[in-house]
């Protein structure tokens, strides 16, 4: 059976499980669909207040936020399976997945299929629309950030593939590791124009989440992203998102090399 | 009383040793800190001086923000949860006192010791830490003068009870629901918006003003932060610590009832 087809049923079978308690996914989508729609609250005030933002409108700001939470949304829900690998190895019981005739990868991403996340994901799509609605962008927008979407996704997964293989090294999952996941979302949802040098370096340069989502969107505007910088630039860099995916695929692959089972 | 303020003491000493995973949080919340605090710095520069709170107050409110973020009851006690799963529950309603102020002296005791952990080596970092990275313009001030610290620390003394008032709501709760979970993801998105914890409350719209005035959750954080830094003049301490004090005494009956009814619902899980 090929890779594809085998998540699929991994996935329908995860799925199928969840809608156990369908009222339980239900009450904690809108659990998230609040909390995340009182963050954009704050984003709302603020521009209420102040107006502007560098010269970047709410609307403009909404695809900002719409879009980094809609990417991070499908990436959390695919990569649930390493956000708890932690347990595995410490209990031992990732031995499990070495056993089997497929790559742990694949296992591991079809271990689960988080419908919870739908929260995030429905609030900041709804955002985004509204954003893209305000402003109407052109279609080679609309077909920049088809190709930016899944990279952005991809990027994410690549953070969390990596800091669950740090767990074979660890054995504790590490929580300065957040500041890549969440704190990446928290970054993304403003222009990265707006904050200083080093910490844009650091999500262009390091966890390049600035080449996924702010140069896209601004390629989108017509705007140009730093000075000098030409605005087209953001066709092309989402291809990052792809490419620190596969780097993430190879750390994976090491640290499945260095796991010693604990034995039990 | 005697028996409460040990409990508070010892439930305080018992969550005192969880000292790495509070450094590891610290770093996230200095991160957390660090981005909202240059969101704001942008928005403030083409800013006219109409703004109804300075940046650098604004400034000084987050980093506050980040330090006192244990007290806010966004969480409940595991260990009630915990007992709640396998029955022990039991144990504490034929303790000689009562269940609802044992909770709370509980709650109470890892609540302050969680803010102990994390916001000392917070408040150091935003002071000197910012300067030594070369960003001693987005530092948190030091408090406006004495007396306006001295009415920060007393609010602040009233917002750890209002805290753990809130917090004992949830604690009560899940007499009912178990899984505290739900509630949680409920309650917490409520009171970190009225807080004051996602933006600082006075750049709030006009129109949301008055409701957020006279809601409990300002009590909590956004009162305290502003004597801080004297955005409240001091002489307006009593209104403070009065609308603190009243929401107290709301959330304690509140939850006394609530809890006298839970108990009769109560089923414990034997084994």
């Amino acid at each position: 059976m090929n890779g594809a087809r085998l998540y699929w049923r991994f996935i329908s079978a995860s799925v199928k499980s969840q809608m156990q308690y369908r009222w339980s996914i239900l009450l904690q989508t809108i659990g998230t669909l609040l909390v995340t729609a009182i963050e954009f609250f704050g984003v709302y005030a603020l521009f209420s207040r102040f107006g502007s933002l560098k010269g970047w409108t709410l609307p403009e700001a909404a695809l900002f936020y719409g879009f980094i939470n809609t990417a991070f949304s499908l990436a959390d829900a695919c990569t649930r399976g390493f956000d708890t690998l932690s347990t595995h190895v410490r209990m031992g019981t990732f031995d499990r997945y070495l056993l089997r005739p497929v790559s742990t990868g694949l296992q591991v991403f079809g271990s689960e299929f988080t419908l919870r996340r739908a929260g995030r994901f429905i609030q900041g799509a709804g955002v985004f629309v509204w954003g893209w609605l305000q402003l109407r962008p052109d279609t080679a927008g609309a077909a920049v950030i088809a190709f930016a979407l899944p990279s952005a996704a991809a990027l994410f997964s690549g953070i969390i593939i990596i800091s669950g293989a740090v767990t074979f090294w660890t054995v504790e999952s590490m929580e300065a590791m957040n500041i890549l996941t969440y704190g990446g979302v928290q970054t993304g949802m403003y222009p990265l124009d707006v904050y200083r040098k080093w910490l844009s370096c650091f999500f262009i340069f390091f966890v390049p989440i600035g080449l996924v989502s702010y140069f896209p969107i601004c390629a989108v505007l017509h705007r140009s992203p730093f000075n000098g910088i030409p605005f087209w630039v953001g066709y092309i860099t989402p291809a990052a998102g792809p490419l620190f995916f596969f780097v993430a695929l190879i750390i994976w692959r090491s640290g499945v090399r260095h796991y010693s089972s604990t034995g039990t | 009383m005697i028996c409460f303020i040990s409990v508070v003491l010892r439930s305080f000493k018992n969550s005192l040793q969880y000292r790495g995973a509070a450094i590891a949080g610290m770093f996230t919340q200095v991160f957390w800190g660090l981005i909202m605090i240059m969101v704001l710095d942008a928005f403030f520069m083409n800013e006219t001086g109409t703004a109804p709170i300075s940046r650098v107050q604004s400034i000084t409110y987050i980093w506050l923000g980040q330090a006192f973020l244990s007290l806010l009851p966004w969480s409940y006690d595991r260990s009630i949860q915990a007992m709640l799963y396998d029955g022990r529950i039991a144990y504490d309603f034929i303790r000689p006192c009562s269940v609802y102020w044992l909770w709370f002296a509980r709650t109470l005791g890892w609540r302050t010791a969680a803010v102990t952990l994390r916001s000392v080596p917070l408040v150091l970092f935003a002071v000197f830490g910012m300067r030594l990275l070369g960003m001693p313009e987005l530092a948190i001030a030091p408090p406006a003068n004495a007396v306006q610290f001295l009415a920060f620390t007393l609010s602040m003394f009233s917002a750890a009870v209002l805290g753990t008032a809130i917090t004992m709501m949830i604690n009560v709760s899940m007499v009912w629901t178990v899984s505290g979970v739900g509630t949680v993801a409920l309650v917490s998105a409520v009171v970190t918006l009225f807080s004051g914890m996602v933006i600082p409350l006075p750049l709030f719209p006009e129109w949301t003003q008055t409701l957020i005035t006279l809601l409990p959750f300002r009590g909590l954080v956004d009162a305290p932060f502003r004597l801080y830094s004297a955005h409240i003049p001091a002489k307006y301490l009593t209104y403070t610590l009065l609308h603190q004090w009243i929401w107290i005494a709301v959330f304690l009956l509140w939850g006394k009832a609530f809890l006298r009814k839970g108990a009769k619902a109560l089923v414990v899980q034997g084994g």
